[in-house]
């Protein structure tokens, strides 16, 4: 591929430049510094990708810069470069436009670095001591390769942030959540593991629940026993007491036919009774002996007069009472005779005896009679005062009207009128004359008032009269009455004198005197009256004195007969003669003969209650024989000597009879105590369990021919029985609290395995449970798979980040790879003719990215590092490389050298020129310099080279001599 | 009509397994996502009920190896016990997941239910009116892996419709999952239709006699399962196949959506991308699936392609900003019928003004790029060297059912687009460290 025409419009320094008829090979194009060389390259280079903004001289207007070039296929192509715009790409003879493919095949940068090489790039590597490889790989287009591996650490760096060097999931930041997910599926295995074990589960809870229920049964047997021990052991004590109890019953004789039941109690009470009644019965005979008589006789007399005594005993204060009333009626007798006697003789001197007033006849005088009689003579002397009273009265009366009576005058009236008018008119007349009006009414006037002063005084004068006429009738009624009143008074003096005979009378009959008023006759009436009732009572108590006088008398005979019964036998008695007795002596003898009864009576009392004792003795005796003979045969038939013998007995068999009640007693206790026992351990087995319990005991050990027995006992005694039988296995308390102390052991062991058995099923049902539900699982589930999607994104993220490193560092591996060998045997051929044999081979290093080459000289020689190179031979090394390069890439791009060789030596310029003679003949060759030398050296090699001259940017067609010359003169 | 059958060839329901959903959804669509599997088989069984089927087959990993559970197992028994009502018969084959060995019935089975030895093949009389009208051969697993050719022992006559069960990934040299062709399995003969298992996406293999066939999961659980799940009815008559029908069971589809930044779409800021993106997932909601009565929604991971100048933005994008981005979608569709729910979404957009191929003539080393990449693509060694340089959290997972769990498994289009993420990262820093752009 060639340029055949470079038309530079506008560009830098260039302006409407032309370069026509370029051929194949070398094109020398020679000018003094700044005279476009080096903007020339950059036109050049840039020819195919168009310009970029950076570095570049400036345009005047905008860049414009045409290109013909001839591919190799000898297709033509016409390129239009104008301002920054992509180039516009013109294929002559050919149809297909394939503009969007490139020129040039290569990318912008590669050729860059690669086919346009300026003296400042070559010096790169020689200024940079420690990065000549990378100076020369820069050249050599490798300078994206460099980066490569940053950019892949880079990306591996962050993926090792993530997952480490080997992504593993247990590391980094995959950590947490692969730890999760562990746990999960953890929780998650065990709880399918657990599902495993379901069946196991359900069966060995079936099992466990049948063990728990023998061994619940084993417990309760258990507890029986401990029941049943714990019973034994309380009641032991019990069970001693009751088996020495029965021994003692079996001691005790019962002998046959012996009562079953003793009243000691009554016995006791019957012999105590029987002692205070025989002592009473002593007292009472000693006390009657003592006071009356030891003489059984007088005994009998008081019995058989019993009756009189007590009846005159108990009259006793009858007649003391009627001796009492005999001397009240007596002093009352006495008493009321002095007072009478007195009284009659104050009323009346006239009354000298009872008898004289008891015969005044107080009957003829009836008491109203004579009391309306004295009220009528009052009621008469009365009238007549009062009549004559009157009369007085009615004649002073009369005298006073008389006097009343005036006189009365009309006529003189009837003059003062006239005269009193006649002035009038006459005053009036006379005025008349004077005055008519005046006159007349004088007249008028004055006759008016006359006559009405006339007529009142008249009116006055007519009530007086009429006043005289009404007094002058009441003075001739008075006289009427007045002698009516003194005919009234006639009349009341003759009652008067009638009343006053029978006044008379009545003072004779109560015989009194004449001077006697008639209010005293009434007052002497009345007295009379009284003291004939004083009298008429008086001699009914003198009577009543009589009368009992009489009784007292009769009654004291009476006792007196009873009383001489009894002297016959007492000595010293006095007999009592009634004959002498009268009122006043009577209360003497009687309080004797009370006296006598009194001490008759007491003896009787004491009689009686020593006969009352004994018949009380007697009965009590009665008693206790039938008491004793009917409960018992005491031996009572003793003979009975005398009453003493006979008590003493009574009190001997009754004690007997206590003893043997007493004896009897105690058996009875016994066998109650026995029987209190034998209820207190029946109490204390009859609850419903512990009788089971003993039950299924004896049924053990019951054999059958004691059924029989069995069914005829009952309840208790079979009870009773089997604890007989269940102490007679224990010889000893301790025995049986030895027994106990394993059983509880046992027991408690029991408890405790069923306990545990029980927890064990709960866990397993518990188990059971937790399997039912699968939301443990779920959550497990749930939790593997959050932790896996939070974990998924950054397994992808590593794999991406890995992915891309391993992508990057692939590039670079296959560039390497594709590029050592054919970049250092072309480069081995070039470094060989430029050093003319010197270095003959160029060698990688064992990491070829590692930056540097080693290098082997003629004699095999290896120099290691490029650091131990001349300048001039590690730039004829970076050159070799490069045009090894440029040979490599098809098809062959046109290759531009701006002074690279100041540097080398002659000889080395010459072994160069000719390696890039060698290349022109493949590649267009654009060799810009400023040296004749080179020119020179191009012209001795390259017969086919064309030459320009460059002078402040205008190109001119040369040849060889003739640059050179121009180039010496510079 | 005599002779005439109906059955459910399903496989895979992987119970006690959930649906994979990220992000922060309601609770009604985390409750629905929890139950969408065990709701699938319930489903599956009242469509047996409802087409009134004579059996069903299960063609292995009836449970999840992950997520065994006394729930998944109980919801199993019961479903087989309200068939086992209707007098409908189950028939299964233990595949990997949940291998003769490695797991154990916790309850008893109902009658109706059948299970292959995993010792023997065996063969199942499937009676109607006294006649045998159709065999079932088949074998479980006895451990995760079977590697014998077990379908080679199925021999059947050819008096009846011969069914054959297998649990296979259909790959001659899977040494897991009974290795096995299409044209070996052709290759045994008498049998009528082969009913598959173990490849969760739905497949007719073969569709002329003899069927081959894998129903696919019936509900998927993540974006490795998208599509609308289901199982196969068939109706066989005289021995011949009348009707096959795909069935859709999923009530909720996971979908992959790639939207693509075009030319014409201008794009200049965010809520330009989320109005384009808004727009392709509305169109989604046009076209129901078969069964939209039962249907309940998407799950979708959006991947944005294309040019845009926006790139910058979205490589400084951080995680809450994803987050922001994807919760703003979410709520445009939180009160759709069909609920829509965006888990995640990836960029894969290159800036617009990059020019690959004007680098490439700016500087050979991209173009040494392209060649080294394809030199991954195309070269199985390389690939496997690229690989390997992911480090030990990336790992071919070859046991399905027993996957490590802090590793990630990979495949081509995985590879793939690491190789393109890588790529656009060594442009991106080489463009940086070469100074060119």
């Amino acid at each position: 591929m060639k340029i055949t025409q470079l038309d530079i419009r506008d560009f830098g320094v260039f302006q409407g430049e032309k370069l026509e008829g370029l051929g194949e090979g070398i094109i020398v194009i020679g000018g003094a510094n700044r005279s476009g060389k080096t903007t020339l390259m950059q036109i050049i280079r840039n020819i195919p990708y168009g310009f970029s903004q950076n570095n570049l001289p400036p345009p005047k207007f905008q860049y414009d810069v045409r290109c013909d070039m001839e591919l190799e296929k000898g297709m033509d192509v016409n390129i239009l470069l104008k301002g920054f715009s992509n180039p516009e790409i013109v294929y002559k003879n050919n149809k297909d436009n394939k503009v969007s493919k490139g020129l040039y095949n290569i990318d912008k940068a590669t050729y860059k670095e690669l086919f346009t090489i300026s003296l400042d790039e070559l010096n790169k590597s020689s200024d940079k001591g420690d990065s000549n490889l990378q100076s020369m790989l820069l050249g050599a287009g490798f300078k994206h390769i460099i980066k490569v591996p940053v950019v892949s650490k880079q990306l591996r760096e962050k993926a090792n942030v993530i997952g480490g060097t080997r992504g593993n999931p247990s590391t980094k930041m995959f950590k947490p959540f692969t730890e999760n997910i562990k746990k999960g599926v953890e929780g998650r295995n065990k709880s399918i593991g657990m599902l495993d074990t379901f069946v196991e589960k359900k069966n060995m809870a079936l099992k466990l629940e049948s063990t728990i229920i023998s061994k619940e049964k084993e417990l309760i047997n258990s507890n029986n026993n401990i029941i049943k021990l714990e019973m034994l052991k309380h009641n032991y004590e019990l069970n001693e007491n009751k088996k020495n109890l029965e021994r003692e019953l079996l001691n005790y004789p019962i002998i046959p036919g012996d009562i079953e039941e003793y009243n000691i109690e009554r016995a006791k009470a019957l012999k105590t009774q029987f002692i205070k009644d025989l002592e009473r019965y002593n007292n009472d005979n000693d006390e009657f002996q003592r006071q009356a008589s030891t003489d059984n006789h007088i005994k009998e007399l008081l019995l058989e007069n019993k009756a009189s005594i007590s009846r005159f005993y108990n009259g006793l204060s009858g007649i003391k009472e009627m001796k009492k009333n005999l001397l009240i009626i007596k002093n009352e007798y006495y008493d009321k005779t002095q007072t009478l006697k007195s009284k009659i003789r104050k009323a009346n001197n006239n009354w000298t005896t009872f008898n004289i007033v008891s015969e005044i006849n107080c009957d003829e005088i009836q008491q109203d009679i004579l009391t309306s009689n004295i009220e009528k003579f009052r009621i008469i002397e009365s009238q007549a005062q009062d009549c004559n009273k009157k009369i007085e009265d009615l004649n002073i009366q009369k005298e006073v009207l008389e006097k009343q009576i005036g006189t009365s005058e009309p006529v003189v009236y009837t003059k003062r009128y006239f005269y009193g008018t006649l002035s009038f008119i006459i005053i009036g007349l006379m005025m008349f004359f004077i005055d008519k009006l005046l006159g007349c009414s004088i007249i008028i006037i004055g006759a008016i008032g006359t006559t009405l002063y006339l007529f009142i005084n008249y009116s006055n004068n007519k009530q007086i009269t009429d006043k005289n006429l009404k007094t002058k009738d009441g003075i001739s009624n008075l006289e009427i009455i007045i002698k009516n009143t003194l005919g009234q008074l006639k009349k009341i003096e003759g009652n008067s004198i009638e009343m006053n005979n029978i006044m008379d009378e009545y003072r004779d009959i109560l015989k009194l005197d004449v001077r006697v008023t008639t209010e005293g006759i009434k007052d002497y009436f009345r007295i009379v009256a009284f003291l004939k009732e004083e009298i008429s009572e008086y001699n009914l108590l003198k009577k009543k004195l009589d009368n009992e006088f009489y009784a007292i008398s009769e009654y004291l005979n009476d006792i007196t007969k009873l009383l001489n019964k009894f002297d016959s036998y007492t000595q010293n008695s006095e007999i009592i003669s009634l004959k002498s007795v009268n009122v006043d002596n009577v209360e003497n003898i009687c309080n004797d003969i009370l006296l006598k009864i009194e001490v008759l009576y007491k003896h009787l009392v004491l009689g009686e209650k020593t006969e009352k004792s004994l018949s009380k003795l007697n009965s009590l005796e009665q008693e206790i024989k039938e008491f004793i003979g009917s409960n018992q045969k005491v031996n009572i038939s003793r003979e009975i000597n005398s009453q003493e013998n006979n008590f003493g007995n009574i009190i001997l068999s009754l004690e007997e009879y206590i003893n043997k009640g007493e004896k009897h007693t105690k058996y009875i206790n016994h066998r109650n105590e026995l029987r209190i026992i034998q209820d207190k351990l029946l109490q204390g087995v009859k609850s419903k369990r512990i009788r089971e319990i003993i039950y299924d005991e004896t049924i053990y050990d019951e054999t059958i021919y004691d059924e029989t027995k069995q069914s005829v006992k009952t309840e208790n005694e079979k009870l009773l029985e089997s604890l007989d039988n269940l102490y007679g296995q224990y010889s000893s308390l301790m025995e049986l609290e030895d027994d106990f102390e394993v059983l509880s052991k046992e027991n408690s062991e029991l408890v405790k395995q069923l306990d545990n058995l029980k927890n064990e099923k709960q866990t397993i049902k518990d188990e059971i449970q937790a399997m039912n539900s699968d939301d443990k699982l779920l959550q497990y589930e749930q939790d593997i798979r959050e932790a896996r999607s939070n974990l998924r994104p950054l397994a992808e993220r590593y794999a991406v980040y890995s992915t891309a490193a391993l992508l990057l560092e692939k590039i670079r591996e296959r560039f390497l790879a594709s590029t050592k060998d054919k970049l250092l045997k072309g480069a081995s051929d070039i470094l060989n003719e430029i050093t003319s044999g010197e270095y003959k081979e160029i060698m990688p290093m064992e990491d070829i990215m590692q930056g540097d080459f080693k290098t082997v000289l003629s004699d095999e020689r290896i120099v290691e590092s490029s650091n131990g190179l001349s300048r001039g031979t590690k730039e004829q090394l970076f050159l070799a490389v490069r045009i090894s390069r440029i040979q490599e890439i098809h098809p062959s791009l046109p290759v531009i050298l701006d002074d690279s060789f100041v540097n080398f030596d002659i000889a080395h310029t010459k072994n160069t020129v000719k390696a890039l003679v060698k290349l022109s003949k493949t590649h267009q060759i654009f060799v810009l310099t400023c040296h004749a030398t080179l020119v020179e050296l191009i012209r001795t090699h390259c017969s086919k080279a064309q030459y320009f001259k460059l002078e402040k940017g205008k190109f001119s067609k040369s040849i060889g001599e003739d640059l050179q010359v121009y180039l010496k003169t510079l | 009509m005599s002779g005439t059958f109906r059955f459910i060839h399903a496989a895979d329901l992987h119970l006690g397994s959930f649906l994979n959903i990220n992000g922060n959804p309601p609770e009604v669509i985390q409750s629905l996502c929890k139950d969408a599997v065990y709701h699938g088989f319930e489903r599956l069984c009242n469509i047996a009920i409802e087409y009134k089927v004579d059996f069903i087959l299960i063609c292995g990993d009836i449970y999840d190896s992950y997520l065994r559970s006394v729930r998944g197992n109980r919801f199993f028994i019961n479903n087989c016990f309200r068939l086992s009502d209707l007098n409908i018969g189950v028939y299964v084959i233990y595949g990997n997941h949940d291998a003769a060995n490695e797991k154990q019935e916790l309850f008893d089975m109902p009658k109706n239910v059948y299970i292959f030895s995993s010792d023997n093949v065996e063969v199942c009389e499937i009676k109607k009116d006294n006649e045998v009208i159709a065999k079932i051969v088949g074998k479980s697993y006895k451990s995760r892996s079977q590697r014998e050719k077990i379908f080679e022992n199925y021999l059947l006559d050819n008096d009846s419709f011969n069914i054959a069960m297998l649990h296979t990934a259909l790959e001659g040299d899977n040494k897991n999952y009974v290795p096995c062709t299409i044209e070996e399995l052709k290759r045994v003969p008498n049998i009528d239709y082969w009913a598959l298992g173990h490849i969760h996406k739905t497949n007719i293999i073969s569709d002329t006699k003899p069927i081959i066939a894998f129903p696919g999961i019936p509900q998927g659980r993540d974006m490795g399962e998208q599509g609308l799940g289901g199982v196969f009815y068939v109706e066989v008559c005289k021995k011949e196949i009348a009707r096959m029908e795909f069935l859709p069971i999923a009530t909720i589809i996971y979908k992959r959506l790639e939207i693509i930044i075009g030319k014409d779409n201008k794009i200049e800021n965010f809520s330009d991308l989320t109005g384009l993106i808004l727009e392709k997932i509305r169109e989604l909601t046009y076209i129901l699936p078969k069964n939209s009565k039962e249907f309940k929604g998407h799950i979708l991971s959006l991947i944005i392609k294309g040019r845009t100048e926006l790139q910058d933005k979205i490589n400084y994008m951080v995680e809450d900003d994803y987050k922001q981005f994807i919760e703003d979608i979410n709520e445009e569709f939180s009160s759709d019928k069909y609920f829509l729910w965006v888990d995640s979404l990836i960029f894969r957009t290159t800036p617009l003004i990059q020019d690959f191929e004007n680098l490439k003539l700016q500087n050979s080393i991209f173009q040494d790029l392209d060649e080294v990449i394809r030199s991954y693509k195309e070269d199985e060694d390389n690939r496997t060297q690229l690989v390997k340089n992911w480090g030990s959290i990336w790992k071919k997972q070859i046991y399905t059912e027993n996957v490590d769990e802090d590793k990630f498994d990979f495949d081509e289009e995985i590879i793939e687009d690491i190789i393109l993420q890588a790529r656009e990262l060594v442009i991106e820093k080489l463009a940086e460290a070469l100074e060119i752009m």
